[in-house]
């Protein structure tokens, strides 16, 4: 059996659309998902905490909410409080929320648009496709 | 403790649906061989967050920093750093998403869709053979080593592109680039050297009528205290 890696929200946090001409930020990515999977990923608190520095945390909420609105999963994602708490390294309440957002929802199909053109990027078998054609590029 | 020599099963490249994949080769292995001799420095110094892999074909080289590289001695694979892999053809990206599941794989012309400075860690196994310039970029399978003049066109892009993803001095932040005696590696040294980076060549091997080497260019690296910003 394959287990093929889908696009999580860490990836997601990382994604920008400026190399689109005219963009200034291109950034959080609009997360228009129609397929999402929960996946049994054990938690690493160590993983999270060595994470959590590197992300725009707005990103991630933005996410998270899109994803909820979208009505996708079974049971909603674990509500994220706004900011990360001053004591998160040791908050195991909060990691453990902030785990499945990060590590365990996988986004299959969908797309991705760029919040300051509408210009769409599809995300296909867990994949997403950032190319742009030439007359597009900044 | 000696390392195991093992390398990620990438089998499924080159065939069927991944046709157009390049298939872990002498400059790949030279790679993971580079990985593996900096081990210490990637573990112990650098403890990267996030590494980016531009180019990444198959897969193999993250797959093997994820899995071998920065895993603990007990063969346990629980690397604490985001893995993301960028390559212009999209058959790669999910070519490497079946290669190890623990990569980040995206479809992307080098990595002008991941932000500035998201990076402790950039790869680059770059299509080093000197062509005619209209060989670059195309799709299919000759981008994989379609270099154009000097083999240099990618590589100069990657110069940039690399510097530009780092994580900004102070932070310690390292780039691992392939290159081919013809690409003229010195002159690259000096180039990142001119940027701010200290250059260093890691290994060296001759294969197949290539000289091929991998240097590691290097950034920032003053002691920091923790950085806690959101």
């Amino acid at each position: 059996i394959f287990k093929i890696s889908n696009m999580k929200l860490i990836l997601h946090n990382m994604l920008t659309s400026a190399m689109i001409k005219g963009v200034k930020k291109g950034y959080p990515l609009l997360l228009r998902a129609t397929k999402v999977e929960l996946q049994p990923v054990e938690f690493d608190a160590g993983f999270v905490v060595h994470m959590l520095p590197r992300l725009d945390w707005s990103g991630v909420t933005a996410a998270v909410q899109c994803l909820n609105q979208l009505d996708l999963l079974q049971d909603p994602l674990p509500e994220l409080p706004p900011t990360v708490p001053d004591d998160y390294a040791n908050n195991e309440d909060f990691l453990r929320k902030a785990h499945i957002a990060l590590m365990q929802l996988d986004v299959i199909e969908g797309c991705l648009v760029c919040p300051e053109t509408g210009r769409e990027f599809p995300i296909a078998k867990g994949i997403p496709n950032m190319l742009i054609n030439d007359n597009e590029a900044a | 403790l000696t390392l195991q020599k093992r390398t990620p099963d990438t089998n499924h490249a080159g065939k069927g649906d991944f046709t157009t994949v390049y298939p872990a080769s002498e400059d790949s292995f030279l790679f993971l061989d580079c990985l593996d001799s900096q081990a210490d420095y990637l573990r112990q110094k650098l403890k990267p967050s996030v590494s980016v892999e531009i180019g990444c074909g198959s897969g193999v080289i993250s797959a093997h920093l994820v899995q071998h590289v920065l895993s603990d001695s007990s063969g346990v694979s629980g690397s604490s750093c985001a893995c993301l892999c960028t390559d212009l053809n999209p058959a790669a990206a999910l070519c490497t998403a079946v290669t190890c599941c623990q990569l980040m794989p995206v479809a992307s012309d080098l990595a002008g869709c991941l932000r500035s400075g998201c990076a402790d860690l950039v790869l680059a196994n770059p299509p080093y053979v000197p062509t005619p310039d209209d060989e670059v970029g195309t799709s299919g399978i000759a981008a994989a080593w379609a270099g154009g003049i000097d083999g240099r066109q990618v590589i100069d892009r990657l110069l940039t592109e690399a510097e530009r993803l780092l994580r900004p001095v102070p932070h310690l932040s390292a780039f691992y680039l392939l290159m081919l005696r013809e690409n003229r590696p010195e002159e690259v040294a000096l180039e990142m050297r001119c940027r701010g980076f200290k250059s260093m060549l890691v290994v060296e091997r001759h294969c197949a009528g290539e000289n091929l080497s991998v240097w590691r260019f290097e950034r920032g690296g003053v002691e920091e205290s923790e950085f806690r910003v959101f």
